[in-house]
């Protein structure tokens, strides 16, 4: 009888001390929503990685390399005012600009022998029947030693021939452009990242969005030239932030948002390619090119968590 | 949809630890006693009701259930749930997270006092698992806050064994000292160990990519792996490949557990044992082994030259597949245990106030543990216990234990969930330990004299 009582004392205060929490009852579980980190995070994940080569750049009359090669040549070895740079855009709608450059090739070519025979050979090449008329070698038979020294000769002297001189550089440099870049890249094939990407995207217009997508890289270069590049994802037509890019420097690009419609169309074509229209902006002269001088990497960006709903 | 649940389940059911109730620990004359010491001894000797004289099962969690699960709006969600804060779900995470459970079952067990009523002997037959999981605090991380990086020590191991084992305690220095040890011999049962030896994930803008490395390591009883084959005509296993033909030992090994109590005073008595001592040589015939190593890896749509090359397929297939390695015979230590106790009693021995040190080693991590109890016993075949346990990385829990051993039977419970607050699936809410100990028996033979008369 005492252990009967003692028992059930000891089953009582069991009872009493212990309780079920009914708000953990796993068959309420919702299994249905789970999220890979958090508002705070900022996943990135590789998208195109574009290599340029130098032979992809070039204009219609030929490669960057050859066009590089000429400019330095119809450029003076010294630019004017000590710059270490030549201007584009001021070449293209700057005439007293563009006249001192000229100017100032002529200057040199009329004092340093070795510039001369340099433009010399490159308007036998390219130019002569320009000049034979001013040289006096119209109608006869000229090889190119009879030319060069006609050019060397007459060139302190002749106020023509420098002046055709300055025109053909001129004429040169106003149309140094290159032509866009085009890649192919196919198809991307996101699977289930695609919903997993754009499940919890806010809505454009949304105040301090969290869960954004967007497109962000970067872009090294090594050429002597900082151009202006607009990139643009054919067919979807989604473009990216134009970014200009400079000698030696990586740049970063501006994030360009992109919403689920948008990763969507890129995800669900089979042709996707990519538009680059190049702007030159700036040329440092006398830099030696790299084979690969232009590495292009582009990424996605995903602000917030990635949702996984089953 | 329960998926997870189950798993979470599984793991509280199947992951472990060195059993050992710390609240059983101080009631004197349980039969249940020897096994912290063999130096302890209960009232008279005893004869166990088969399978149920001696249930113990222990779980110890760094993590309680309640940071695993959280209800929000009138549903229990898991802490990957976006409405769940990376603040909340991180707040107990620590470094390693490991969840250990233990199971004790005796099979058979009996012991008695020699003529002389000092010197006791037992015998007792067990069935023991033990199981153990760690879970590293990096990929809590990485799946909470999307952070990457390496990570390491992922693993689970589980063993089970039967050990029989002889006990036999004896005093010195005139009734004050008391030695005890306890020799057993262990049959090994299956073991295994799955460790995620590395697991390095990057996420970084330019390549995603997981560098892993799994091995497996199992002797399962009359093991037969179905091999795969792949392109290459190379040989792998997943783990739904093993199966268990027939049953049959596939280790052998040796312990022994030793112990000593001090009556410092007539009213302080001091104790001190260590427990599973011993290791179990595991066969090379029912060895399983293997590894499964990948790199993958993502860089997106690469253009170069006129060529695309993509690489968007991020297929972790490889790194399920074990590629089997040879089998091999190895030693392993069992999960030994160090418990260090003083109790004082008052009153002609009614009362007792105990402090009992605990130290387990277990496969990821040790743990120690300081048990306060008091102890009441209004009459020698009756004691009732309440203790409070502060475990290192488990928090702490309230204990309550009673031993009846009147003339006719023995009788144990031993539990620190009491207190606890449950799941309606009675899985503690927010205790990060859980203890129940259960022992039915009879009684035999003559009375001992160590304890009062």
């Amino acid at each position: 009888m005492p252990m009967k009582k003692t028992w059930l004392l000891l089953s009582a205060g069991v009872l009493a001390f212990s309780c079920v929490d009914s708000a953990y009852d796993l068959d309420r579980i919702d299994n249905t929503q789970l999220a890979v980190g958090s508002d705070e995070s900022d996943f990135a994940a590789p998208l195109v990685t574009v290599t340029v080569l130098l032979d992809d750049i070039h204009d219609t009359e030929g490669s960057l390399q050859e066009m590089l090669a000429e400019a330095d040549i119809w450029l003076p070895s010294e630019l004017p005012d000590g710059a270490d740079y030549v201007d584009f855009q001021r070449l293209y709608s700057d005439d007293v600009y563009l006249g001192s450059l000229t100017g100032a090739l002529v200057d040199e070519m009329t004092q340093d022998p070795a510039k001369l025979d340099t433009v010399a050979d490159l308007v036998w090449r390219c130019y002569k029947q320009d000049f034979l008329a001013l040289l006096g070698l119209e109608g006869a038979a000229v090889d190119k030693s009879r030319f060069t020294e006609a050019f060397v000769n007459l060139f302190a002297t002749s106020d023509a021939l420098r002046q055709q001189t300055e025109k053909a550089a001129r004429k040169f440099l106003i149309l140094l452009q290159v032509s866009d870049l085009d890649y192919e890249l196919g198809a991307i094939d996101l699977g289930e990242a695609l919903d997993m990407l754009t499940e919890n995207l806010d809505p454009a217009g949304t105040p301090d969005p969290v869960n954004t997508l967007s497109i962000e890289g970067r872009v090294e270069s090594t050429l002597p030239l900082s151009m202006l590049l607009s990139p643009v994802f054919t067919p979807t037509g989604l473009t990216l932030s134009p970014f200009a890019i400079a000698p030696d420097t990586t740049t970063e690009l501006t994030p360009t948002r992109i919403y689920a419609e948008d990763l969507r169309a890129m995800s669900q074509t089979n042709n996707l390619a990519i538009h680059v229209p190049v702007a030159l902006q700036r040329y440092y002269p006398g830099r030696t090119l790299d084979t690969r001088p232009i590495t292009i990497r582009l990424s996605l960006h995903k602000t917030g968590a990635l949702n996984l709903d089953f | 949809m329960k998926k997870i649940p189950i798993f979470i389940i599984a793991l509280l059911l199947t992951a472990a630890a060195g059993a050992q109730n710390p609240t059983a620990y101080f009631m004197e004359g349980s039969t249940f006693r020897t096994q912290f010491n063999p130096a302890f001894a209960p009232h008279r000797g005893y004869f166990n009701v088969p399978v149920a004289g001696g249930v113990q099962a222990s779980l110890h969690s760094s993590l309680a259930f309640d940071r695993l699960l959280y209800p929000r709006n009138g549903e229990l969600v898991s802490f990957l749930h976006p409405a769940v804060s990376t603040a909340d779900a991180l707040r107990d995470i620590r470094d390693k997270n490991t969840l250990s459970t233990s199971e004790r079952i005796n099979l058979l067990g009996f012991g008695s006092y020699t003529r002389n009523r000092k010197h006791f002997w037992a015998f007792d037959l067990n069935l023991r698992t033990d199981a153990s999981l760690n879970i590293p605090g990096r990929l809590f991380e990485f799946v909470k806050r999307g952070t990457d990086g390496p990570i390491r020590g992922m693993g689970l191991n589980f063993e089970a064994y039967a050990d029989a084992g002889f006990s036999y305690s004896f005093p010195l220095l005139g009734d004050k000292l008391y030695i005890g040890a306890k020799a057993k011999a262990i049959v090994g049962l299956a073991r295994g160990k799955l460790t995620f030896e590395r697991m390095d994930v990057t996420l970084h803008d330019d390549r995603w990519a997981v560098d892993g490395l799994t091995t497996i390591d199992a002797n399962i009883p009359g093991a037969t792996v179905n091999y795969r084959y792949d392109d290459n005509g190379d040989p792998y296993f997943g783990l739904n490949d093993i199966r268990m033909k027939s049953f049959r030992p596939t280790g052998y090994g040796f312990a022994v557990d030793l112990g000593a109590t001090y009556d410092v005073l007539p009213d302080l008595q001091v104790s001190l044992a260590v427990t599973d001592l011993g290791f179990i040589g595991w066969s090379k015939t029912d060895n399983i082994r293997g590894h499964a190593a990948d790199v993958v890896e993502y860089t997106g749509i690469t253009v170069e030259n006129d060529r695309t090359s993509s690489s968007p397929d991020f297929s972790f297939d490889e790194l399920t597949r074990f590629r089997p390695d040879e089998s091999a015979a190895s030693s392993r230590m069992l999960q030994a245990s160090l418990n260090a106790g003083a109790e004082y009693f008052l009153w002609n021995h009614r009362v007792g106030f105990g402090l009992l040190y605990q130290a387990r080693f277990l496969h990821f991590a040790t743990l120690h543990s300081v048990t306060g109890s008091v102890n009441f016993s209004p009459v020698k075949w009756f004691t009732l216990t309440g203790s409070y346990t502060r475990t290192s990385r488990c928090g702490g829990s309230l204990g309550l234990a009673l031993n009846l051993c009147p003339g006719w039977i023995h009788f144990f419970l031993a539990t620190d969930l009491a207190t606890a607050r449950f799941s309606p699936q009675y899985i503690p809410v927010h205790q990060r330990s859980a203890n129940v100990t259960f022992g039915l028996g009879f009684p035999l033979g003559k009375k001992g004299v160590r304890t009062r008369q």
